[in-house]
């Protein structure tokens, strides 16, 4: 698969594919850094810090115009706010593969939503909401 | 296994009328489900023998 423009990225939250309300998606697969900088034998010996990798911290943040409609953006998300859910970003509407993992969080926690964001003139939108935590799968490849 | 009746169109890989189980639904939010009119539980009706 070459180098590609987003287009059709896929996202589905709480097992509800709101892929065609997203305007923006960041997928971030993280791990702790855990500092194990100690003393050495020599001043010399040591210049710098050295870290291990500790628990993992991952986080997504999606955007979404809103929709107020039975079933839509604001009865999806309202009603997640403080559990922990699974979220799925796949790159492409294409099947799933190598060249379109399926990126997935499982036990990301929702702690807060904004269902009203927006200047006057502006398209009603939700503001950036943040999965955090959770477990990181690999994708399938 | 509990089941539940998809009644939105937009529950992943479901449309209106599909049955989904608890096990299809693994670490997702059940009661946010419901509770976003995405499914509902499925009522199973026995059936009364006649005396």
């Amino acid at each position: 698969m070459a180098i590609f423009v987003n287009k059709d990225v896929q996202v589905t939250v709480n097992s509800v594919d709101l892929t065609s309300y997203v305007t923006n998606v960041e997928f971030v697969q993280a791990v702790d850094s855990v500092e194990s900088t100690a003393m050495t034998t020599s001043a010399t010996g040591i210049n710098g810090h050295t870290f291990v990798g500790g628990l993992q911290n991952n986080s997504c943040t999606i955007s979404f115009n809103q929709d107020f409609a039975a079933t839509k953006v604001h009865a999806t998300l309202t009603a997640l706010v403080g559990t922990q859910t699974t979220i799925i970003v796949k790159p492409t509407g294409a099947i799933v593969g190598a060249t379109n993992p399926n990126f997935t969080i499982t036990g990301a926690f929702m702690g807060e939503y904004r269902p009203v964001t927006g200047a006057v003139g502006d398209l009603a939108t939700v503001g950036a909401i943040s999965f955090t935590g959770g477990l990181y799968t690999a994708p399938i490849v | 296994m509990t089941s539940y009746k998809v009644i939105s169109e937009l529950v992943s890989g479901k449309s209106p009328g599909d049955t989904i189980t608890d096990e299809e639904l693994e670490g997702v939010s059940v009661e946010a489900l419901i509770a976003a009119g995405h499914i509902t539980k499925t009522t199973t009706t026995k059936k009364v023998e006649a005396e």
